[in-house]
């Protein structure tokens, strides 16, 4: 073998010129994600707490009096408001429920039982949700109307669990694979009944997925529009479609309520998903890797 | 010729400092082997010889020039990773010609290149195939394929064999051995293994906990292990270390085992200048002591067979004496039975005698 | 691996009723509703195929569709240029890595209604902080809701802005799985990081990337909320995407028939577009490529 080429001295101050270049390159970029991802948001909770005559002063101020009027004006002027936020709560924790029970017993199953029915099945779990949402409310909302279940918190409570309960079936599955199956049969030695094994050793195991689940559904169901457009009318309408009624009305918007209002419904969910981010992440790389 | 100078390295992960102050040097050629027990800092500091950790303090010299900035590339460094890192979208060729692609290498010449490589290692026929389908042993190759298919001032292993079974490593080790012989690069290599070490390096530098335990060629390390440590870590079965006290009695110093029992040495015989009154550990190998007497072995113990692992041809027999427990490796002619007594035979010159504090060889 | 039993299927039992009666029966109940005239779904009038010609026939359908092509292709692989982009820049290492995911991810948490609600007033002609900064710049009156070209445009904007910390995330979770060693090992070959991220990041993210593309199609496809809300459809019709034109030919023309058809034509559109990245994903496990 030849010899190698000698050891050559880069130039130095260059390559710290680049790095330096680079390292501001970076920062700028991480500057702008946060600007693009935040602005929008604390733009309205920001626009929440000034003077109505301010909100659309431009350029805007960056720093003024704050005011809690529209805060406390949102139970007096804007009387639909907290109505809506219950519906919202029940529909989000109803769906959450329902969706989280049905795929953990789901992905249990489809975790430790092997059949013909079940490895085909897995497709069907797939390809449908492939199914556009808005095609099924067609032949839905006839038959949601004569079981009179119309303008209901039922309605979409299930409709919401539905939607999520075959990807949450295979967030589960995923996360079940990884539990030993030696904790089962360890279970059953020591006389556990299928349901017993699932709640005492295989539930707090998969407490990540568990959570990952109710995440997803919490916040699709906490923030839906199109079924609560269709199926809701007055008694279940959830805070999402009363907001797009406000910011539609054609004049009289009382925009500081109305931000006042967005910033308590965006709020909690939001925390939550900043504080939840590793369940989020881990659900999202469990769910996508079976498809 | 020396090819590469450690100078003082030092490695902090925050305020953690896990290589303290190690100073080494490679000759031209040299097959270097860092050995120890994991979290000792050898793959760290294997890393920061190849540029993939920062060098926190320190200075790494090639041919003389400084290099702790350089990236790999300017390094010119090759490396067999543990994991061998092959690209699993890469076939075998394109794995093997990686480097001499990014360096711009005609793509004839890079064909040939790698085709020779290939037939030194006999791989010539897997070059279409990926990683993925692939045995361990054949990615092993590949993965000394890509590191030899460049010129580089130093090839760095680190930890290559440990994936492999037993059968493959033994197999692997000799043509590591060979290649060397052949090649000549100058070679750092790093395992866990103390049998890799011994059988491959031309000098090995035993580490732990971040500092150098000891540092010299195999014999040097095996013969004059410098503490218990190394005593310990180097050689299988490891090396019987005794608490004994040493004195003299008729003319004669003798060792004196926990449990009361005694060990007479030859008369002659000068022992170190001993410390903590004579309180010191004695180590012995497990092949230096004997059921039968030869010429040598002037010195003996007696004790109580405990029990037999029979090796095949070999056997080891454990042994209680006074107190003490001994291993000694046996020529296996069925003589042996648990409960019955035993004279071991040793010579005195192999015995090691440590500080029972300091835990250092005493001389 | 156990045999199903009668408990195993009890428990499957509330997942599957869930998904059969919610989806898959009221989705071939679809088909038949577009072989019907019926008002809101009842009282139904077998018509054959008629409601596939009229809608077929329908210029409003074809403007709609197109714009459904038009706004999900730049939605999906502007989304994944930029989420492909993000991802490199993390993965070059993240000061505070878990107050920046909290902050990508804060769209994510948004309802759709908020979402446009807030770009819409940001980007409100004359008044907007955005519309007028884009004034102030010269590039003149930002007047979106009377160019469909520029209101689609709003729609794509907010559609990324809400999806891209999904895309991003699993970019990026496909990007986190490449061993380390494999990078260190490319640089011992001697690869810049220009080289690394085209020949070692890339094509190991290729299988994140297909995933990611099929998921975005297909919701995108669903397109529905930014349209309504931010223009419904107007003006004349000209921004109508796919779900906006059903919606209108069902809830609000109460003609079901023809909205069922659409559903179905969509259904067969979302389904070609998976199906080709299905297949590239097929191909690639095939091939062992992955």
């Amino acid at each position: 073998m030849t010899e190698a080429t000698p050891i050559v001295l880069p130039n130095m101050a260059a390559r710290r010129v680049a790095g330096i270049a680079r390292a501001i390159v970076r920062t700028a970029l991480f500057a702008l994600i946060i600007v693009w991802s935040a602005f929008p948001i604390l733009y309205i909770v920001v626009s929440s707490f000034k003077q109505q005559k301010e909100i659309f002063k431009y350029p805007p101020d960056i720093i003024f009096t704050p005011t809690f009027e529209h805060y406390a004006a949102l139970a007096t002027k804007w009387t639909g408001f907290f109505p809506t936020m219950g519906n919202s709560l029940i529909v989000a924790v109803g769906a959450t429920i329902l969706a989280c029970v049905a795929s953990i017993l789901s992905g249990f199953v489809y975790s430790r039982y092997a059949n013909r029915f079940l490895a085909g099945s897995v497709l069907y779990l797939i390809a449908i949700r492939l199914l556009p949402p808005i095609v099924v409310t067609l032949p839905l909302f006839p038959v949601v109307d004569a079981l009179k279940l119309s303008d209901t918190h039922l309605v979409l409570i299930i409709l919401y669990a539905t939607f999520w309960v075959s990807l949450c079936t295979m967030i589960m599955k995923t996360f079940i694979d990884k539990i030993p199956r030696t904790l089962d049969e360890a279970a059953v030695v020591d006389g556990a009944t299928t349901m017993q094994t699932l709640v005492r050793v295989i539930m707090p195991l998969a407490l990540q997925g568990i959570a990952a689940c109710a995440i997803f559904v919490f916040v699709f169901a906490w923030n839906e529009y199109l079924f609560a457009l269709i199926f809701t009318t007055q008694h279940a309408k959830t805070a999402p479609l009363i907001i797009s009624e406000v910011m539609d009305a054609v004049s009289g918007t009382n925009w500081g309520v109305l931000f006042a209002g967005v910033t308590v419904q965006l709020l909690p969910v939001t925390l939550l998903v900043m504080l939840a981010q590793r369940f989020l992440i881990a659900g999202l790389t469990a769910g996508s890797v079976k498809g | 010729m020396v090819a590469i100078n450690i100078d003082r390295f030092v490695k902090r992960y925050g305020s953690v400092e896990v290589v303290h102050d190690i100073s080494f040097d490679i000759k031209e050629g040299e097959f270097l082997v860092l050995v120890g027990p994991s979290g000792c800092g050898k793959s760290t500091i294997l890393r920061m010889v190849a540029g993939l950790e920062e060098i926190s303090g320190g200075e790494l010299r090639m041919q003389g020039t400084r290099v702790n900035e350089l990236s790999p590339k300017e390094r010119q460094v090759a490396m067999v990773f543990q994991d061998y890192a092959l690209y699993p979208h890469m076939s075998v060729e394109q794995n093997i010609g990686f480097s001499l692609e990014l360096a711009r290498v005609p793509r004839t010449e890079r064909q040939e290149q790698v085709k020779r490589v290939a037939d030194i290692l006999q791989i010539g026929h897997l070059l279409h195939r990926r990683p993925r389908e692939l045995s361990g042993g054949q990615r092993q190759r590949v993965a000394i394929g890509r590191a030899m298919v460049r010129k580089p001032h130093l090839f760095l292993f680190d930890e290559p064999l440990s994936n492999l079974d037993a059968k493959l490593r033994a197999e692997m080790r000799g043509q590591i051995k060979r290649l060397h012989q052949s090649l000549k690069t100058t070679s750092m290599y790093v395992t866990h293994d103390q049998l890799e070490a011994m059988t491959l390096a031309d000098r090995i530098i035993c580490l732990l906990d971040g500092h150098i335990a000891q540092m010299g060629t195999p014999h040097d390390l095996f013969d004059r292990p410098a503490n218990v440590f190394v005593a310990e870590f180097i050689g299988s079965p490891t090396m019987n270390i005794v608490p004994v006290t040493a004195g003299a009695a008729g003319g004669r110093p003798v060792l004196t085992l926990a449990g009361g029992g005694q060990v007479g040495l030859p008369a002659g015989m000068v022992l170190p200048a001993l410390t903590n009154g004579g309180n010191v550990l004695a180590g012995i190998r497990p092949e230096h002591l004997s059921d039968t007497p030869t010429p040598g072995t002037t010195a003996h113990i007696e004790g109580v067979i405990e029990m037999l692992e029979p090796l095949g041809s070999d056997i080891l027999v454990t042994m209680q004496a006074g107190g003490a427990t001994l291993t000694a490796r046996c020529t296996d002619k069925g003589q042996f039975q648990p409960g019955q007594p035993l004279t071991l035979h040793f010579d005195p010159a192999r015995l090691h005698l440590f500080d029972s504090k300091t835990q250092m060889r005493l001389t | 691996m156990r045999r199903l039993n009668p408990a195993a299927i009890l428990m499957l039992a509330p997942t599957h009723l869930l998904l059969f009666l919610v989806i898959a029966l009221p989705s071939i109940y679809v088909f038949w509703l577009s072989l019907n005239e019926s008002t809101y779904g009842s009282d139904l009038t077998f018509v054959g195929f008629n409601n596939y010609v009229t809608v077929l026939t329908s210029p409003y359908f074809w403007r709609a569709a197109l714009n459904t092509l038009i706004v999900v292709n730049a939605v999906v692989y502007i989304e994944l240029l930029i989420a492909i982009g993000m991802a490199a820049l993390f993965l070059g290492g993240v000061r505070y890595p878990k107050i920046m995911f909290a902050i990508v991810l804060m769209p994510y948490a948004i309802s759709e209604v908020v979402g446009v609600l807030v770009w819409k007033i940001m980007l409100n002609t004359g008044s907007g902080v955005l519309a007028r900064t884009i004034e102030a710049l010269g590039f003149g009156m930002f007047n979106w809701s009377v160019s469909p070209p520029l209101a689609l445009s709003v729609v794509t904007l907010i559609s990324i802005w809400h999806h891209l910390p999904f895309t991003f995330l699993l970019i990026y979770a496909g990007m986190l799985a490449i061993p380390k060693s494999l990078y260190e090992a490319s640089r011992i070959d001697g690869a810049s990081r220009w080289q690394e991220f085209w020949r070692i990041t890339l094509p190991l993210t290729v299988p994140a990337i297909l995933i990611s593309l099929i998921f975005r199609f297909v919701f995108a496809f669903r397109l529905f909320s930014e349209v309504w809300l931010l223009t419904a459809g107007g003006p004349a019709r000209l921004t109508e995407v796919l779900a906006v034109y059903l919606y209108q030919s069902g809830f609000k023309y109460g003609e079901f028939g023809t909205a069922s058809a659409t559903g179905w034509l969509m259904v067969l559109g979302s389904l070609g577009v998976a199906s080709v990245y299905l297949w590239a994903m097929h191909r690639r496990m095939v091939s062992g490529n992955d």
